[in-house]
């Protein structure tokens, strides 16, 4: 799986006064556009289904306001080490703006702050929506 | 390896045979006969079989040839001499002659022929009938239907067909009895060589048999050769007792005279003995070189010895009369003895002295050491009730270490809660952070859109947000509350551990205290103890004194006991000696007297026996 993130020079959804919301998961800081966040909360392990025929970054779903929310795990994805979830996990539920990742949880180890792009520490990557692989939603074949 | 132990099989064969003789020769002679017999009589039965077929191949020959003849003689003169009387009788007659002879030929057909012979049969039977119509005809004079018929196609054809049937069933029967020829011929073969077979093992089973009758016989020779030869050993045996027995009769002779002169030599010796028994020890004794003449030597010699040591006795005799002064001798020892007896009393008495005082020595130590003792038992008091204090003070520490033990599991507890707490407290904020966020993400969603409704929305997230955020808050108050109390009670806590420290730091202070009185005792113990220690070796150096002195009186009593036993046995000893001495004296005396002695009998001489006198 390719990375799914780019830095703001190469990038052209991004604009300068875009807010962005700072996270971070394991030493890796990043930062999610406000715009296509719906809202972000915290829920308990045992309220997630684990889905064992996908891949790895699925973690699972989630029943949530009546709809089922899927969730995919920001550090597989940046393929980084797997490791167990936290008794309360961190959930950015993205909006229809997301694109590919339209109604997806992010999970993420903690949210910092919300800044704008100038305001971003160095080495902060930032999430792009259009390069989550469709394939993750189709269970493996082997 | 068993040539030794083992017969062979040959030699176990041989050994049967030779234990079975007769019933081996009988079995063979029967086997043998029934084998020539088998043989004899498959010779004639194949030699019968072989002639019967070979009158039976010479028969068939004829009744071919016969058949050809009567049909040569028959048939091609029929049809040229009708009406001939001697002709039709020739007919007749053959005619029956050669249904005979095909009917005889019938009895030896093989089964394979049977049918060629049916159809020559039946062939011939057609020629006969037309035969016998063509003679009917020539009877009646109808000779040119007569040559019709003899000389026809049917006629001919029939004849030609009975020609060769016959012929083949001729060739048949030639060809059964040249097989049954050479079947009989190897039948007789087989006879001859089981004939020979027979033969053989007939001369084998002979030869074997007149083998196992040599060997009988020879051993028969051989056993009968060692019977006169151990027969011959006999009769030397028997000349060698005859000549035994006479010598032994001529040694009886004379060993019944040598009884004679013994029993003569035996009454002279008997009458020596008497007159020695008697006294008369002036007799002599015959010596000869008998047995008797040696016992006669050996009596003179003892009676020489006899005389010779009665004559020692008596002299003796007189000497125990003169060493009656020995025993004034002894009674004079005695008497040195008691003398000696009294000095070591007196050694003894003076040996009591020394042990009286060693003893009033050690009652004075024993009184010294019993103070000590007493002095030692009331600092062994003191330390009891020093040691219960102390005891008493480690209860009421340990009560206080285990006091101090809860208190601090319930500080942990403490801590536990306020980690609890700082937990929430964390979860807080970051719930408060995150509902922050969302209220930043919905005003900025209502900035965006411009909505009256979207803002009522927005107002609606707001208040639930604040209602989330007071929620919190509330928690937060709750949790400080819960904190401050366990504040509080961590501080009870700690100042009742406080003073539970200073507690037992005065239980350390007295305990210390008690453990140096303790000591002082014990010190006090140490030093009683040295001198009771002391006291004791003296006491002990004292009472091996007293045990030394006091095994020394007993040696010496029992050396004066020992020494005045010995002298009362000696006195004892001395007067039966000298009373027994007497009478022994008294009684020798007499008996010698008895005795005559000779007098040329010398005297030893003997050193004088002086008596021992101890100084």
């Amino acid at each position: 799986m390719d990375a799914l993130i780019k830095t703001i020079k190469d990038h052209d959804i991004l604009a300068a006064q875009q807010r962005l919301l700072l996270t971070r998961t394991r030493d890796c800081l990043l930062a999610i556009p406000a715009a296509l966040v719906t809202k972000i909360f915290r829920i308990e392990k045992s309220k997630i289904l684990t889905l064992p025929f996908y891949d790895k970054a699925v973690a699972g779903i989630i029943y949530l306001d009546g709809q089922v929310l899927p969730l995919l795990s920001i550090s597989l994805l940046m393929q980084q080490p797997e490791v167990a979830l936290p008794e309360m996990v961190t959930i950015i539920h993205l909006g229809v703006a997301a694109g590919n990742a339209a109604e997806v949880g992010l999970i993420i180890e903690q949210v910092l702050q919300s800044a704008s792009q100038s305001e971003l520490p160095a080495h902060t990557t930032i999430f792009d929506p259009k390069l989550v692989p469709t394939e993750l939603w189709q269970p493996l074949t082997q | 390896m068993n040539t030794n132990s083992q017969p062979s099989s040959f030699q176990k064969v041989e050994q049967f045979i030779r234990a079975n003789l007769v019933k081996v020769i009988i079995s063979s002679a029967c086997l043998n006969l029934g084998l020539t017999g088998m043989a004899t009589w498959n010779v004639w039965n194949a030699s019968q079989q072989l002639r019967l077929t070979v009158e039976r191949q010479a028969n068939s020959q004829e009744l071919s040839s016969k058949v050809a003849y009567l049909e040569v003689s028959f048939s091609e003169n029929t049809a040229l001499v009708p009406g001939q009387q001697l002709w039709e009788k020739h007919y007749n007659d053959n005619s029956f002659d050669i249904q005979k002879v095909t009917t005889d030929m019938a009895k030896d057909l093989p089964a394979s022929v049977r049918d060629v012979f049916d159809q020559a049969n039946s062939s011939m039977k057609k020629l006969l009938a037309m035969e016998s119509q063509a003679l009917q005809l020539v009877k009646n004079r109808q000779l040119a239907a007569a040559s019709a018929i003899m000389l026809s196609k049917q006629y001919s054809q029939e004849k030609e067909l009975y020609t060769q049937s016959a012929q083949t069933i001729i060739n048949k029967i030639k060809e059964s009895i040249n097989n049954q020829i050479i079947a009989q011929r190897r039948a007789l073969e087989q006879s001859i060589l089981l004939a020979i077979a027979s033969l053989s093992l007939l001369t084998i089973t002979s030869i074997g048999t007149v083998i196992a009758v040599k060997g009988y016989v020879r051993d028969r020779q051989i056993t009968q050769a060692a019977l006169q030869q151990s027969q011959d050993k006999l009769l030397a045996s028997n000349l060698e007792l005859e000549q035994e027995s006479l010598h032994r009769q001529q040694r009886e002779q004379l060993t019944r005279q040598e009884n004679e002169q013994f029993q003569q030599d035996i009454g002279e010796l008997l009458a020596i003995v008497s007159e020695i028994e008697n006294g008369n020890l002036t007799v002599t004794a015959q010596v000869n070189n008998r047995e008797t003449g040696l016992i006669g030597d050996t009596i003179n010699r003892l009676i020489e010895g006899l005389g010779r040591t009665l004559k020692q006795v008596s002299s003796a005799a007189e000497r125990v009369d003169a060493t009656s002064s020995h025993q004034k001798n002894i009674a004079v020892q005695v008497a040195k003895n008691a003398l000696k007896q009294t000095e070591e009393v007196d050694q003894i008495l003076a040996l009591n002295r020394k042990v009286r005082q060693s003893a009033q020595n050690t009652v004075q130590q024993l009184a010294v050491t019993n103070q000590s003792i007493t002095t030692l038992q009331t600092a062994v008091s003191e330390s009891q009730s020093t040691i219960k204090s102390l005891d008493q003070e480690i209860t009421i520490l340990q009560t206080g270490s285990d006091r101090m033990v809860q208190e601090i599991k319930t500080l942990g507890e403490f801590v536990g809660l306020t980690d609890k707490f700082v937990e929430d407290q964390g979860e807080i904020v970051t719930q408060t952070q995150i509902l922050a966020l969302n209220a930043a993400l919905v005003a900025a969603r209502a900035a965006d859109q411009k909505d009256p409704k979207q803002f009522s929305i927005v107002a609606r997230e707001f208040e639930s947000i604040a209602n989330q955020v007071s929620q919190l808050a509330q928690q937060t108050n709750e949790g400080l509350a819960s904190l401050e109390q366990s504040s509080s009670q961590i501080q009870q806590v700690m100042s009742t551990v406080d003073v539970n420290i200073q507690q037992l730091g005065s239980l350390v202070n007295s305990f210390t205290q008690g453990v140096k009185q303790a000591s002082d005792v014990f010190e006090t113990v140490q030093l009683v103890t040295e001198q009771t220690v002391q006291s004791g070796q003296i006491v002990a150096t004292a009472s091996q004194r007293i045990v030394n002195a006091t095994n020394e009186a007993a040696t010496a009593m029992e050396s004066i006991s020992t020494l005045a036993h010995a002298i009362a046995d000696q006195s004892q000893d001395a007067e039966q000696l000298g009373d027994h001495l007497n009478n022994l004296s008294t009684d020798l005396l007499k008996n010698i007297q008895v005795f005559k002695l000779p007098e040329e009998v010398e005297m030893p001489t003997f050193a004088t026996l002086e008596p021992a006198v101890h100084s």
